[in-house]
This record gives C-alpha cells, sequence and structure tokens, in this order.
C-alpha cells in the first residue's frame, strides 16, 4: 500500500485535536473554579458596543 | 459602516470558494491545510463557524465547537475554540471601523459574548483552544486565556463571572 505523505501530525497542522482524557488536578481546579478575567470582559463590551453600534445605523440607513 | 458576523450556512457551503476569500501567508502552507479541515468539520456538522466582514469585505472567521470533558467531568461539557483566522491583509492591524480593535479580538469577543449567554443556559463553564503556534501565545493571554496546567499547551478562558464555584450548586 502506498504510504500517505505531505500531511504533517503535529498539532500545529491539525485543527480539532481534543483536551487530554487524562487531566492534571491543578487543571480540574482551573476549570473548576475560574473567573472571565476582567480584560477579557472589557473587549466583550468594547465589541458589543461595536456590533449594536453597526446595528443602529444600518436601521437608521433603512428607515431614511 | 457594517460590521457583521456571518454564520456560515453549511448547505449552501463550498469548500473551493470559501477557501478562495481568505488571503493565507504562503510561507506556511499549514494555514491552508487548518481552513480545509476547519471546512471539512463545518461539513460534517462538528462545528459552527463565523466569518466577520466589513461592508462586505471578508476579514477572518472563527469556528467555535461543544466538547465533552469524558474523564474529568463526564457529565459537563466545555466549549472549544477550533481555528482562528485572520486574513493576511488584516493581521495586527487595529481597524477604525472596530474602533481600533484587531480582527483577532473582535472574532473573539464574539466568542466570549455569545459564549457567556450560552453558558447561563447549557452545562459548560469554560472555553478552551490550543494556540496553532506558541507566537500567538501572547495574543490569547492578552484575551484572557491561561494555560491549563499539565495539558500540553492547552489554554482556558472561564465563563464564570463571579467566584462562585458552580460545580457545587445544585439545581432543584
Amino acid at each position: 500500500m502506498k504510504k500517505k505523505t505531505g500531511f504533517q501530525t503535529t498539532p500545529s497542522f491539525f485543527v480539532g485535536m481534543q483536551l487530554p482524557k487524562k487531566l492534571s488536578k491543578e487543571a480540574r481546579r482551573q476549570l473548576a473554579t475560574g473567573v472571565t478575567p476582567p480584560r477579557a470582559l472589557e473587549l466583550a463590551a468594547k465589541a458589543a458596543a461595536i456590533a449594536k453600534k453597526s446595528e443602529d445605523q444600518k436601521r437608521l440607513a433603512a428607515t431614511a | 459602516m457594517s460590521v457583521d458576523i456571518i454564520t456560515v450556512n453549511r448547505n449552501s457551503f463550498s469548500t473551493g470558494s470559501f477557501i478562495e476569500r481568505w488571503k493565507t501567508n504562503r510561507e506556511r502552507p499549514e494555514e491552508l491545510v487548518n481552513i480545509r479541515k476547519a471546512a471539512s468539520n463545518l461539513l460534517s456538522d462538528s462545528l459552527k463557524m463565523h466569518i466577520l466582514q466589513i461592508d462586505g469585505v471578508d476579514y477572518g472567521f472563527v469556528t467555535a465547537s461543544v466538547r465533552h470533558f469524558r474523564r474529568a467531568y463526564p457529565n459537563r461539557f466545555y466549549l472549544e475554540v477550533d481555528l482562528l483566522f485572520v486574513s493576511e491583509q488584516f493581521r495586527g492591524i487595529q481597524v477604525p471601523e472596530l474602533d481600533g480593535m484587531r480582527v483577532s479580538e473582535y472574532l473573539m469577543s464574539q466568542v466570549l459574548i455569545n459564549s457567556l449567554a450560552a453558558a447561563q443556559f447549557f452545562p459548560f463553564d469554560n472555553i478552551v483552544l490550543f494556540p496553532v503556534d506558541t507566537k500567538l501565545i501572547p495574543l490569547y493571554n492578552n484575551l484572557g486565556y491561561a494555560p491549563l496546567a499539565k495539558a500540553n499547551g492547552w489554554m482556558y478562558l472561564p465563563l464564570r463571572t463571579d467566584a462562585r464555584n458552580n460545580y457545587s450548586v445544585n439545581v432543584s
């Protein structure tokens, strides 16, 4: 059988890998108790405002 | 000025024409491999794909899926960002139509907005991702992601906005 070539199997070339089946105690603690960092929430609020502004402008354009 | 996040309809999706919409770094052929894989996963319905368009121009896209924890928490799930892609000509620039945000920041913020809303209703509390290149780790750090301990490079972002341990909350 001809060997398949040209596709690298290292993680950086592959989309869709899953988390390790067995997570460390520290990883489980991180996932169970972590809180969304303020920086992430600030960016989300900014993005939400941009999306709203775009929607408002579209609505205005539609009614003009 | 129109800033739109468009969810791709897999029923009318064509891999070939989709790939032509994006400018990849020719020195990194793996970018094309990853886009093809994301397209394949979209067609097999294992992820959703969301494109950022500004005034009808494609800037980038992000894909998201729901995964099962398996051993760690058998009855719980997490969200995963499978691929974040920004067309090469828009990488690293602060986009005026996004009030100076970068395309990656805007796309990932949209992921967070939708994930926070969904996490109020469904049993998942984290987004995880695997940076395709270690050079991207600072970008994800800036977005609030932190390394998951001893998890081979995976990063995570909690979807809890207060310090309660939600795994111990009983709903009757």
